[in-house]
Formats: structure tokens, sequence, C-alpha cells
């Protein structure tokens, strides 16, 4: 039993496609192609491991991806500049994936809904957890299919800072339900 | 005023999608919905005539047509064979899709020089001869060594997380099906992410093959996409096919 065991992954180590195949086969797609699909250490874990990284390896992940950071300052700009990167396909293309205001009925459902987001409340503890979470979705949750906004130059630290305004602000449309902060 | 109508119109679409019950069932009243909307007539049928034309005209060196073209069931056979591609080709030493079987086809047949054919014209001979596998379930098989490899390169494109937005095929068609993308449904193989390809895209007005949607695919995601007759297109697409094994084929296509 042990043997057929150790067989299967004998087997499956010896059939697995290599490292060099599939840089051959991805620079046949052609060069803007294969550019684009260089990983990162952390890119090339979560493919790896779609179903979820092994729990020895989340803490070095957390940590590498926590380096990665850099801050604004404040953290919290300016909610109108903010609102106009959620909505914008170009650029944080937020609809794509969150519900956000009310009005806004063209939305997915990838991630959850933000629609309220500021009765979180407008802390520091919040404000800082919203702006990492968008500059960097990996630190909270490893190989979150969110992109890493700012790791990646998707967006700049001052655009996530407004987005953060844009999220917690209770002037924000985006919180109907949040009267006079607080 | 007009921002009304449009604030509505978009609800009202949302709404109607939001209650829509699987994937599979939205694509179906989406298609519906499009036909009606075109009078009934699905302007795919077009490209398969164009397709015909082609097929029945072209002349190559020595006298040589399409219909000595080996499609995987023998010279002149179209009936069935798209159901079973991509597959492996002796004579040519590889794993092909049905985009370039056609061009190997158009090159080494009929002896065409690269300047002699185009993107249309592939496009429209893989409409025609994909529609003889209408209705039919997709069988692809990993029989031999050559598909198998190329089935677990499509499987490590598939989980393959690069590029501006971080994200994979499987980061959203394997985590998310059923959910959307702002209105587009989002499918997994199983739930027919590649069965109506190639298909005719209502919003382009065009007739886009399974190469076509894989660009899309990797366009959409930051990733400029590989070069058409590429081999991550045969290898996703061999992926993608082999997990909808026994899915019903409903070719030529007609989609948003």
């Amino acid at each position: 039993m042990k043997r057929a065991l150790l067989f299967v992954l004998l087997a499956a180590l010896a059939f697995a496609v290599d490292d060099t195949t599939m840089k051959k086969v991805i620079e046949s797609g052609g060069p803007g192609f294969a550019a684009a699909m260089q990983q990162d250490p952390s890119e090339a874990l979560c493919s790896e491991f779609p179903q979820g990284l092994p729990a020895d390896r989340v803490g070095g992940f957390v940590e590498t991806e926590r380096a990665k950071v850099s801050y604004a300052e404040p953290l919290a700009g300016d909610w109108e500049r903010g609102r106009e990167v959620f909505v914008t396909p170009a650029r944080g293309n937020c609809y794509a994936c969150h519900a956000g205001e009310p009005s806004e009925a063209a939305f997915g459902d990838v991630g959850p809904p933000l629609t309220n987001y500021g009765l979180r409340g407008q802390g520091e503890g919040i404000v800082k957890y919203t702006y990492e979470k968008i500059y960097n979705a990996w630190i909270t949750v490893p190989c979150s299919t969110m992109p890493r906004y700012g790791v990646n130059g998707r967006l700049t630290a001052q655009e996530i800072a407004d987005l953060v305004a844009y999220l917690t602000s209770p002037d924000s449309p985006i919180n109907p339900a949040v009267k006079g902060g607080k | 005023m007009r921002r009304f109508f449009y604030t509505f119109g978009f609800a009202l679409l949302a709404g109607a999608l939001v209650w829509a019950l699987s994937p599979a069932e939205e694509a179906k009243r989406q298609r519906q919905l499009f036909l009606e909307q075109s009078g009934g007539a699905h302007p795919g049928e077009l490209f398969v005539a164009e397709g015909e034309e082609y097929y029945n005209s072209l002349e190559g060196a020595g006298g040589k047509t399409m219909a000595d073209c080996d499609f995987g069931k023998g010279p002149g056979v179209l009936e069935g064979v798209y159901a079973e591609l991509p597959k492996y080709f002796a004579d040519s030493d590889r794993v092909e899709d049905l985009d370039t079987r056609v061009v190997t086809c158009l090159t080494q047949v009929l002896g065409f020089g690269e300047d002699e054919f185009d993107r249309d014209m592939v496009v429209a001979l893989v409409s025609y001869i994909a529609s003889f596998s209408h209705e039919m379930p997709i069988r692809v098989t990993l029989n031999d060594p050559q598909e198998k490899e190329m089935f677990e390169i499509g499987e490590r494109l598939w989980y393959w997380r690069a590029g501006q937005m971080d994200l994979s095929c499987a980061a959203c068609h394997d985590r998310y099906p059923g959910r959307r993308v702002r209105l587009a449904p989002i499918r997994s193989p199983e739930q027919g992410l590649t069965d109506h390809w190639p298909a005719y895209t209502f919003s382009f007005d065009k007739m886009y093959t399974m190469e076509n949607r894989i660009n899309f695919c990797y366009d959409s995601i930051q990733i400029p996409h590989p070069e058409f007759y590429s081999t991550p297109h045969i290898a996703l697409s061999l992926y993608m096919r082999y997990r909808a094994n026994g899915n019903e084929l409903d070719v030529p296509g007609f989609t948003r």
C-alpha cells in the first residue's frame, strides 16, 4: 500500500511539467505575453497551491508581503478623488467585483459588498486596515483573488489613500447609512 | 431624465441577472434575448456560410483542396471532428486546436504562403468546420503522451497568477463560478465556459474562436494576450475542453 502510494507520488512528479518547459511555452506566446507572465515568488507560490497555502508557508508569505507596503501621508485622502478611482475601469475598476453606491446596479459579486463600508468606523485602526487591504490584499488573505493594487503599481499610494477616504468618510455617497460619522 | 432611464435600464438588467438561476441558464437567456433583438437570425450562420465558400473554393498547389485536409477523422471528414479537438496529429507531430489545424491545412496541404490567407479566413473556416459538431458531446482524450503533456501545460497556465492584477484563469473561473464580474456571469469549464465557441459576439459584431476568447480573458486581466496559434492557446483549450468532456457543443455560439 505504501509502495503504491509512493509510486503514484513519483509518477506525479515525473509527469509534472517542469519550469523550463513552461518558460518555453510562455515565450512562444510572444514577448508581451512572456514579459507579463513573469511571476514574483509570491505569485508563483499562489499558483502552486491554488487551494490555499500550506500552514507552514503562511507566516513567511505574510511577512514578505507586509514588507512591500509603503504608506501615504495621511492614510485617508480625498473621497471625491477616491470616487473617481473607484468607478474608473482603467484605475480601481472596483465595481467589477464589489457593490458600492446603492444607485449603481451594474456591479460584480466576486468580492463582498462595500456599501456602507463606513459603518465599520473611521478610527485609525480601520483606516490603516483599509489602506493595507487595497495596497496589498495578500497580507490579510494570502493569495486572495483581489489584486495587490499598490504592490503592482496599478494604483499610487495617493490613489489608495483617496479610496480609503471614499470608503470610510461619512460624507461619501457609498455611506448613506452613516450619519455624521463616529 | 436621460440619466434616469440609463439607471433604470441598468437596474432592470441587473435585477434580471441577479434573479437568474444557473450561469448556463443565464447564458441561454441572454442568447435568446440577443436573438430576438437581431430578428431571430443567427449572425454566426453568415460566417459559417463564408467558411463554406472558402472550404469549397480554395485551391492550392497541385490542385489540392480543403477536402484533402485531415481534421482528425480522415481527409474530407468534418462531421464531429471539432468535438475531439485539440488532439495530436501525426503529420505535424504536435497537438493542434482547430485554429492551428486550419492553418496547417492552408500552409502544408494547400501550400499557401503566410500572406495568402488572413485571420478572417481562418475564423470563417473554423466556424464552418465546427458547425459540423453542433449539439455533439465534447470528447477530448489524453491518450497520446503529447496530449498528456499539453494538458499539464494547460493546467499550469490555468493556475498561473501573474500581471498587474495577480490573476489567473482559476482565480475567477474555479473560485467564483456562478458569480458575476460587473454583469458578466462567470462560468467554470464544467458549466460551459467553452461549449459555445466559436461564437458570434454581439457587442463586437464579430465571429470569435476559442483562441479569441482566451485572448479576451488575458487582456481583461492586463496580460497582453499570447499570439494566435501559439502553444498557450492549444494547451488551455485542451485543458478546459477536457474538463468539459460530455458537455454538448453549441456552435456557432451566440454571446455578448
